[in-house]
């Protein structure tokens, strides 16, 4: 009898694409995520980062790096999310080229959600419950931001290029994600004002 | 063509048109009484065109949707509306509030001050009354179905009004690229120039306006970072640029939204408000300021043929000559309080026609449902003494002007600094003290080519602030705006009457009923400041904030004071400018999303095994799980018990969990708790209280060490952001030296806690290859383990006294794991626990909860646990503060158990003890902060602080409640298993 997987968001099963008013969501729930906190000036534990992950730790504040591997997250001048989108080791390669001593690796997979979210009207929507200038602050297409969402903490992260129809995946804690998500679509009702 | 559509006023069907407003839709259907007054329910109606208006506000909509105090003259008419007049019975027509008209003599100012004060215990079968008079309108009783948004907005420049000044505004800050947006509270922009009448003449000046709007309004559109809203107020400014404004909108399902703006820069063009004259009776219907009759004659309403103007200023004069142009056969006669003009306006109604009395004021009106007629009297124009009677003019109509209010309520709001202007007694802006500017007639220019002017001047230099350069737009010559002279304007504040001023009554505050007598009685009574009079005599402290009525109060403090209108200053402007609804200040936040709503990844099930939850912060946790129709305190006997005989199962995933890494993990520890942990070995958890700079605890947990450089710390559920941020701060501020990353794990892990006797056995069946006793598991030790393939982390630990296991799976299989224990420890008779058998079983065992036992000001030394404080270590976060000598004294208020006499009793939380049994008051020694029943014992038993409780275990106290006194037994705070057997049995 094996344990069951279950993601966070009641009213949107796994991997399932919903339609509300013309904005898709959906949610990612199983994809591995890595919190990483190093000294920025610790060229050796950058490098290693760097050398394992395959591409360069951001430095800019609220900016993002990926591959095909990784998306590597700005959180703090010393800290990233990184999501790992196929290597099966790479925590444990983190871990044990870093160690604990001078650096923290941390399994977060769990602690965390993603709602994937599209549409050309997203901006207006999130901003019903949103103080941030999304406009001014997602303006760069390797743009994140972390904000709150009314009066939840999220991390919001662009994925769509200039041309494309805006894409963002909001990062939530997961007990709070059912909250959020019932809210957003809550607010999908009205955007034509 | 407009649509026709129909209304429902008082219940009967109207007719309107889509677009207009509910009061033009009522003139034009010959309605005039619109309510009836606050205080005298004298019959009202509509003065105004804007949101200035006193006098006609109603009910509207009826049942769940309805809405009290709602100006006709903001309501933009939609098919079905339907609104109620306020303030009468039976009707609005024939209403029996009027013998207070009649018995005025004994409402003066200060009537309810006065009259209610004694005796003194009457004041509850007055207030019975008062409250029944008081207030105007209804509020529902249904919830609303309607749905309110919040949005929030960015630009480089807010406009705030849509006349010509601020239209023209946008224009210029539209052409330099920034992202502007202009709100407008009418439905249409234009502002002044929509009173004006439309004609087709080239040669008229009106028409000249009116093409410039026109040209200014078409070049907007070639704007796409210009956005315009209507129907929208900005009701509030405040700090760092930040406005709210509420939308209104027509559709059916959402009915406001509230607009929360951050600007770069605000441009107030928020216009003004025309006054009235004070005289006596000058309250009836069919009494208008005189640029709204305007705006009516001008949208072809009917308002009569025989029209009067009293006024004190030139700009009065386009109602006349509005009037006459409109219908020739008009009789227009002008009553002006001055002595002459020499101003274009007045020149061009003599042209035309119209009969102007100078030195003339009107002492008296006539018409109880709508104004007949008026009475002149001519005056000195110097003493301002009625020298001869004119005689009474016949009139349908009469307007009244006693000049303009720039209206600067934003800008005050905003802290600005007024300056008061003499000649026209206007307050404007003088030093701003946002980053703001007041173009147009809220800034006191009112002459159109001055207008222009005055915005491409600001606004150019507003721009430079962006490093934008723009051209002029030159509408000023283009459009041929002429000139016009105004001669100036005379105030009299109180119009002199041929009657006993005591019996005259000229209102100043139409909404409350202030009469100038009443602000004179408040003079004489000693009230001084502008601040005391308003709140004696209430003046503009109804719903529209005095917007009519503030300067004409303050004037006629001065003209009885000879003290000057800008010694007296002004009262304060506050929010909002306009009433706010309840709904669009909730916005989406109602029922299920009234607040956040954390849940744990067992939730689901905790719902569809019935629990009833308890909210723990944002949290929602299982308070309890009633079966077969058990109450609250059947269902936690029921819970405890089985925990201590079978297996109890807490779903604990609430509570916080940091993951400190680093080489200094150790020492920052040391530093964070009172006792030691160099030396807590790998694989071995620990109990820790945290204290604040104060010495008081501020947190309690179990920390385990997993490596060298790593443990995990468990923090309360409620504390666990703030733990995490001091942690964090401390780290960053006060320790850089150490070597330590903090990361939150609260959910990366679920916390399921297995308790009692059998736990280890249900452990065993969960995870069949691995060694649950006491020798290879003891008690305070952590394993990792993997429970069908899935790593978990495994703690022994309890806060109930039974052996306990506590799994940390991760979240995402930890409602299967939840599910799986049930179904294996059926045998056992395995029950969930809520929260409240939680705190019995912790209570049994002594145990506290930080913010239970604790308030802030209890030390660990108070709670009877100096063992936890590291006498050798060199320092920890508070300790300096543990040895002052408030925090060492004895007499502190320290932990003890406390048992009633009367076993069966559970004593309330929070009751008060006492050591001698008195009449009140009695000196106080503590409080019991802790109070159960516990059916393991088949007693009741409480916590309690109480002063030098320590030294008073075994004494008597009593806990003295209303119905009787309870004695009370201190004892060990301990009940159960006082040697912790349970724990590895």
């Amino acid at each position: 009898m094996n344990l069951i997987r279950e993601n966070c968001i009641e009213n949107l099963k796994d991997s399932q694409i919903q339609d509300h008013f013309g904005i898709k969501f959906q949610e990612v729930s199983f994809i591995n995520k890595i919190n990483l906190r190093i000294d920025p000036n610790n060229n050796l534990h950058t490098s290693t980062c760097e050398k394992i992950l395959g591409a360069i730790l951001p430095t800019k504040p609220n900016t993002f790096t990926e591959n095909e591997k990784v998306k590597i997250i700005w959180l703090s001048p010393d800290e990233w999310i990184i999501v790992n989108k196929k290597e099966k080791n790479l925590l444990q390669d983190l871990e044990n080229e870093l160690g604990n001593k001078d650096a923290s690796v941390t399994d977060i997979s769990e602690n965390k959600t993603i709602i994937k979210i599209s549409g050309n009207k997203i901006y207006k929507l999130l901003s019903k419950f949103l103080v941030l200038d999304l406009e001014k602050n997602l303006s760069n297409e390797s743009a994140c931001a972390q904000t709150l969402f009314v009066k939840v903490p999220i991390l919001l992260v662009r994925n769509n290029n200039e041309k494309e129809i805006p894409e963002l995946d909001i990062f939530v804690n997961r007990s709070q994600s059912n909250y959020v998500y019932n809210l957003i679509v809550d607010g999908t009702q009205n955007l034509d004002f | 063509m407009r649509k026709k559509i129909s209304f429902n006023f008082d219940g009967k069907k109207y007719s309107g048109y889509e677009g207009e407003s509910l009061a033009e839709a009522l003139i034009r259907n010959g309605k005039f009484v619109i309510g009836r007054s606050f205080k005298y329910h004298r019959p009202r109606g509509i003065i105004s065109s804007g949101s200035e208006e006193p006098n006609a506000i109603v009910q509207l909509e009826t049942g769940s949707k309805t809405e009290p105090n709602v100006k006709v003259t903001e309501i933009i008419l939609y098919d079905g509306l339907s609104a109620k007049t306020q303030n009468n019975w039976p009707s609005v027509n024939f209403d029996i509030g009027t013998i207070n008209d009649i018995l005025a003599p004994f409402f003066p100012a200060g009537f309810y001050y006065k009259t209610f004060m004694w005796p003194n215990k009457f004041w509850k079968k007055y207030e019975y009354f008062i409250r029944r008079a008081a207030g105007l309108g209804k509020s529902p009783k249904e919830d609303d179905p309607d749905k309110y948004e919040h949005f929030h907005y960015h630009c480089d420049v807010l406009i705030v009004g849509g006349g010509i000044s601020g239209i023209y505004s946008a224009e210029l800050a539209a052409k330099a690229n920034l992202k502007v947006l202009l709100i407008e509270q009418k439905n249409i922009l234009g502002g002044e120039i929509n009173n004006d009448r439309t004609s087709n003449n080239e040669k008229e000046k009106t028409n000249a306006q009116n093409n410039l709007f026109k040209e200014i309004y078409s070049n907007l559109a070639k704007y796409p970072n210009l956005k315009i809203v209507t129907n929208t107020t900005v009701f509030a400014y405040m700090h760092h640029n930040y406005l709210l404004a509420s939308q209104k909108l027509k559709k059916q399902n959402v009915r406001q939204i509230i607009w929360k703006i951050r600007a770069k820069k605000v441009v107030l063009a928020t216009g003004s408000i025309e006054r009235p004259l004070v005289f006596h009776n000058n309250d009836r219907p069919g009494i208008m300021l005189s640029h709204s009759a305007r705006y009516y004659l001008n949208r072809n309403l009917n308002l009569g043929k025989n029209v009067v103007l009293f006024t004190n200023n030139d700009y009065a004069y386009k109602a006349a000559i509005d009037f006459k142009i409109a219908n020739e056969s008009s009789t227009v006669s002008v009553i002006d309080v001055r002595n002459n003009s020499k101003g274009d306006l007045v020149k061009e109604a003599k042209s035309i026609g119209i009969n102007i009395l100078f030195n003339h004021i009107i002492t008296n009106t006539w018409g109880r449902k709508k104004i007949k007629s008026v009475l002149v009297h001519k005056i000195n124009n110097v003493t301002n003494e009625i020298i001869d009677k004119h005689g009474k003019i016949k009139c349908d109509i009469l307007c009244v002007s006693g000049g303009w209010t720039p209206t600067i309520h934003l800008f005050s709001q905003s802290k600005g600094k007024l300056i008061y202007r003499d000649s026209d007694a206007t307050f404007i802006p003088h030093k701003s003290f946002q980053d703001e500017v007041s173009v147009g007639s809220c800034n006191g220019t009112f002459a159109l080519d001055e207008i222009l002017e005055e915005t491409y001047f600001k606004i150019s230099d507003l721009l430079l602030g962006f490093q934008k350069n723009i051209e002029k737009i030159n509408y000023v010559n283009e459009s041929k705006i002429e000139k016009i002279f105004y001669d100036k304007i005379k105030h009299l504040w109180i119009t002199p009457s041929n009657i006993n001023f005591g019996k005259t009554k000229m209102f100043v505050d139409f909404q409350n009923d202030v009469t100038a007598k009443d602000i004179k009685l408040a003079l004489k009574e000693g009230y001084k400041s502008i601040e005391h009079v308003k709140r004696y005599t209430t003046t503009g402290m109804a719903t529209d904030q005095g917007k009519t009525s503030n300067i004409n109060a303050l004037g006629i403090i001065s003209s009885l004071t000879n003290i000057s209108i800008h010694k007296l200053g002004t009262t304060t402007f506050r929010l909002p400018y306009t009433p706010i609804t309840f709904g669009a200040l909730a916005g989406r936040h109602v029922k299920e999303f009234f607040d956040v709503e954390r849940t744990t990844p067992i939730n689901e099930w905790h719902v569809k095994n019935g629990a009833k939850f308890e909210d723990v912060g944002q949290w929602k946790r299982a308070w309890y799980y009633p079966i077969n129709g058990e109450d609250m305190y059947q269902a936690v006997n029921r819970e405890v018990k089985a925990t201590r005989d079978g297996i109890g199962i807490l779903d604990a995933s609430t509570l916080g969990k940091i993951d400190i890494k680093g080489r200094d993990a150790s020492e920052f520890l040391n530093r964070v708790y009172t006792n030691s942990w160099s030396k807590l070995a790998i694989g071995k958890c620990r109990y820790g209280i945290m204290l604040g700079d104060d010495g008081m605890v501020i947190d309690d947990g179990v920390t385990s060490r997993l490596d060298e450089n790593h443990y995990v710390m468990t923090t309360t559920t409620g504390n666990a952001a703030s733990v995490m941020g001091k942690l964090e701060d401390w780290l960053q501020t006060e320790w850089p030296e150490l070597k330590v990353y903090l990361t939150s794990i609260t959910e990366q892990f679920a916390t399921i806690s297995i308790n009692g006797p059998h736990s280890s056995k249900l452990m065993n069946k969960l995870c069949s290859n691995f060694d649950f006793s006491n020798e290879n598991f003891p008690h305070m030790s952590l394993k990792k383990i993997k429970i069908n393939e899935i790593d978990c982390r495994v703690m022994r630990i309890s806060f109930t006294g039974e052996k306990c296991f506590e799994i940390n799976v991760p979240s995402s299989y930890a409602k299967s794991l939840w599910t799986k224990c049930f179904e294996l420890g059926r045998e056992f008779n395995i029950t969930p626990y809520g929260t409240e058998a939680m705190h019995v079983l912790r209570a049994e065992k002594g145990f506290v909860i930080v913010g239970q036992e604790t308030d802030g000001s209890v030390t660990p030394i108070d709670l009877d646990m100096s063992w936890i404080v590291s006498k050798k270590k060199y320092d920890f976060i508070g300790k300096r503060a543990l040895y002052r000598s408030d925090t060492v004294r004895e007499d502190r208020k320290q932990l003890v158990g406390v048992l009633t006499k009367n076993p069966n009793l559970v004593l309330e939380e929070g009751a008060q003890l006492v050591e001698k049994v008195s009449k009140p008051p009695m000196e106080m020694v503590g409080h019991i902060t802790s109070s159960y029943f516990s059916p393991n014992l088949g007693r009741s038993i409480a916590l309690a602080l109480v002063k030098e409780g320590l030294k008073k275990k075994g004494k008597t106290i009593y806990a003295p409640m209303p119905n009787e006194t309870v004695e009370v037994t201190i004892g060990d705070p301990v009940f159960i298993d006082p040697n912790n057997e349970r724990l590895s049995a």
